[in-house]
């Protein structure tokens, strides 16, 4: 009798063994699920803080109800360029640009450009005495839910200012107004070329 | 303002409930004292039944050993009314407190912590000191006096300022993850359970060993061990 012969009397006895299970326990399924689970959400996440502010291309379109009750669509302004300025009450370099956005407002405002002020998560009654004190007199309305600053402008902080061109697309992007020529140059620019 | 003063109804009803056993052992101490129950007889000392046996033979005070069984028959109308009434008046007491239009800042605090700063990442309100959650403070601490509670605050500063106000993720995704991760991870459970428990069902039950033939003794062994042999032989 040949070695074969007698491994092949002795597999009947094997086969009574109970059969090795073949795939993935339901345990490493789960724990599968759930370690890819947490690769998604760590992923979005870190995509997430990479994004930072629209410089360039369409701006996000919206629609904001000023203090006065005005509601101004972002869309309705094209034609004419847009400074779209975040900002709160508690923001001390917002305190610091307020009387150069007014001022820039004043030259500019015959000339058809539109300032438009957001405030973010500020208290309403903070932001007007706000506007009192810098006298204040372009259109500003608060952010409510933070959807404009948050979702569409991913802004970081405040103050942040976008400028718009006529064609509803980010001409200029900047934190901090340090003077009045950063923001009239690219205006002029924009009122040159429109 | 007293802490005490400041706890919502539902944690002021279990401050009674608290005190209740301890008021008790007070009256069975002082009914002790004047002489009431203390002749072995076996009748109880306060609305609970003690085991006075046990603890006059171990040397230790009735009323201070924990009750062991309530008794029907000895609870005292009296003492039950006025434990139904230290029920409710500690809720009365917090209520007063809110409504004399003084707000404390632990008050303030107590909503604070339920929010996040709207500048500094993962900061907490009543933690952060910029000038944008000093604000804020003072903005609940308004919402307080004007007799709006935890929940009407908060939600108020989540439709004005987002809920990122109360920590909830911005984005939509993770949003919506963390709303529907806790029902998934239910469902798994419950899945796996069910699975394990029907296997459970569904396993033969174990027959006793049956020792066969086939061991050292067995026929193709034989024939093995005697082939090896030949082979070792040469």
């Amino acid at each position: 009798m040949t070695d074969l012969d007698i491994l092949n009397e002795l597999e009947p006895e094997s086969a009574e063994t109970p059969a090795r299970r073949r795939g993935l326990s339901l345990a490493s399924i789960v724990l599968m699920v759930g370690v890819v689970a947490a690769v998604v959400v760590v992923g979005i996440a870190l995509a997430r803080q990479q994004q930072g502010q629209p410089t360039a291309g369409p701006a996000p379109d919206f629609t904001v109800t000023t203090f006065d009750g005005d509601t101004i669509r972002l869309s309705d302004l094209r034609g004419r360029p847009v400074v779209v300025n975040f900002w709160a009450s508690w923001c001390p370099p917002c305190r610091e640009e307020a009387p150069r956005f007014q001022a820039l407002w004043e030259r500019y405002r015959d000339a058809g450009v539109l300032f438009l002020g957001i405030t973010y998560v500020d208290n309403d009654a903070d932001s007007l005495a706000f506007m009192d004190e810098f006298g204040i007199t372009y259109p500003n309305g608060p952010d409510v839910g933070t959807f404009i600053s948050k979702e569409q402008y991913l802004i970081t902080g405040v103050p942040e200012t976008f400028i718009i061109d006529q064609d509803g697309n980010i001409a200029e992007f900047f934190l901090y107004l340090e003077d009045e020529a950063q923001l009239s140059t690219t205006l002029d620019r924009l009122l040159q070329a429109g | 303002m007293n802490r005490w003063f400041e706890l919502p109804g539902r944690q002021g009803i279990l401050l009674p409930l608290i005190l209740q056993p301890l008021l008790l052992k007070l009256c069975a101490a002082l009914r002790r004292k004047r002489g009431e129950g203390a002749n072995g007889t076996s009748e109880p000392l306060s609305p609970f039944t003690w085991e006075r046996g046990r603890t006059e033979g171990s040397g230790v005070r009735g009323w201070l050993r924990a009750p062991t069984a309530f008794s029907l028959r000895s609870w005292r109308p009296g003492g039950l009314f006025v434990l139904f009434l230290l029920c409710f008046t500690m809720p009365a007491f917090a209520q007063g407190a809110l409504d004399d239009g003084v707000v404390s800042a632990d008050e303030v605090n107590m909503v604070a912590r339920r929010l996040y700063c709207p500048v500094c990442p993962n900061e907490r309100l009543d933690a952060c000191q910029t000038q944008a959650c000093v604000n804020w403070r003072s903005d609940i601490r308004v919402q307080l006096e004007a007799g709006r509670n935890e929940d009407e605050i908060v939600a108020d500063f989540v439709r004005r300022y987002g809920e990122r106000a109360a920590g909830v993720p911005i984005d939509p995704t993770l949003n919506a993850l963390s709303l529907v991760t806790p029902y998934v991870i239910a469902v798994i459970a419950l899945a796996v359970g069910v699975f394990t428990f029907l296997r459970w069902r569904k396993r033969p039950t174990t027959q006793p060993t049956v020792l066969t033939t086939t061991s050292a003794a067995s026929p193709p062994d034989q024939d093995y061990r005697s082939a090896l042999e030949k082979d070792v032989e040469g």
